[in-house]
């Protein structure tokens, strides 16, 4: 008879890592891809490289931004890819995306349909570093220094990103300053 | 009221990265104070729409910014062809203009032409004058020059 194998103590810490953070870097990649699929990918691409650091490695990191940062790397790497680049062109899957209808939250009927797209197309147009900023600082919740450290930048420079990204936004939104 | 917050300074206060006297100011004006719950309420919205899917209408519309780029790497890389290409044959041209082929047959013409002239002129040619001179002696020709200046020398000597 088999004797069973206890479950290694750093895999159940592992499990509360994913549980913890996979909605968030599920996000993370869409709004960096902009390709649902592609982000699902990508998202669990970030979690295998996770177990595969995860066991060897110091369990008191800030393994939160670690993620994100590795998540960045991951869909910058997507984003050269000249398949991916193909793919897109083709516009293969694209299409076919099917977005459930959550219906009229109040803050859905606060803004209208137009508004909706018009900030989703400015977002899609704002360059690739003031949308990484926007989304870090903004919807991430990271701090000036941890979205330098995660991007590579340093924190004047995701400040000035930063104030460009809103200012689009918001000329997008039709808000004035 | 006077110190009123630029935008960059409003949005870097939002984000509490601006100093504690713009706080304070935001608090304590008026006009600020409004131009901040605006930015507060905008970046709200920003956020609540960003959180949900993305507009199927904004979903198709990427291809197109890919199809520019290409546009527009295309149009690059025939612009280097392009440039290189007028280069390439114009430096080609410089080539002949610095190395004329010679044409003997109009050299041939134009020593000819020269040597019409000449005849018709009644001049001989340069070779010729030049073998057939006499030798003289500077000296010689200084003396000849003294008499023929002063043909009557020796008679007021006399």
């Amino acid at each position: 008879m088999r004797a069973l194998t206890a479950i290694p103590p750093w895999q159940a810490q592992y499990e509360g890592l994913y549980r913890a953070h996979s909605a968030r870097v599920g996000r993370l990649c869409r709004l960096l891809l902009n390709d649902p699929q592609e982000a699902e990918e990508v998202a669990q691409e970030v979690f295998v490289k996770l177990a595969q650091a995860y066991p060897g490695a110091d369990r008191t990191m800030a393994w939160g931004l670690w993620l994100t940062r590795v998540a960045v790397n991951a869909c910058h790497d997507r984003r050269r890819s000249t398949w991916w680049q193909w793919r897109r062109l083709r516009g293969g899957g694209i299409e076919d995306v099917e977005v459930a209808d959550r219906g009229p939250t109040p803050e859905r009927a606060a803004l209208s349909e137009e508004a909706r797209g018009q900030i989703w197309t400015v977002f899609r147009q704002l360059p690739r570093r003031q949308r990484e900023v926007f989304i870090l600082r903004h919807l991430e919740g990271c701090s000036t220094q941890e979205a330098a450290e995660a991007l590579g930048l340093t924190p004047g420079s995701v400040k000035r990103h930063l104030f460009r990204a809103v200012h689009q936004l918001r000329k997008g939104l039709g808000g004035n300053s | 009221m006077n110190g009123c917050l630029g935008d960059q300074r409003l949005v870097l206060t939002y984000y509490r990265e601006g100093p504690a006297t713009d706080r304070a100011h935001v608090g304590a004006c008026l006009g600020c104070a409004a131009r901040y719950q605006r930015l507060v309420r905008d970046l709200e919205r920003i956020a609540h729409v960003l959180e949900e899917a993305p507009p199927v209408a904004v979903i198709r519309a990427r291809p197109r910014v890919v199809w520019r780029r290409a546009l527009a790497v295309a149009a690059a890389l025939a612009a280097v062809v392009l440039v290189g290409g007028l280069e390439g044959r114009m430096w080609r041209e410089s080539l002949s203009w610095v190395r004329p082929q010679p044409d003997a047959s109009e050299t041939e013409a134009f020593l000819k032409e020269v040597s019409a002239v000449l005849s018709v002129t009644g001049e001989r040619p340069g070779p010729e004058l030049a073998m057939d001179a006499p030798l003289l002696d500077p000296a010689d020709g200084l003396e000849r020059e003294a008499t023929d200046e002063w043909p009557d020398g020796p008679r007021l000597d006399m």
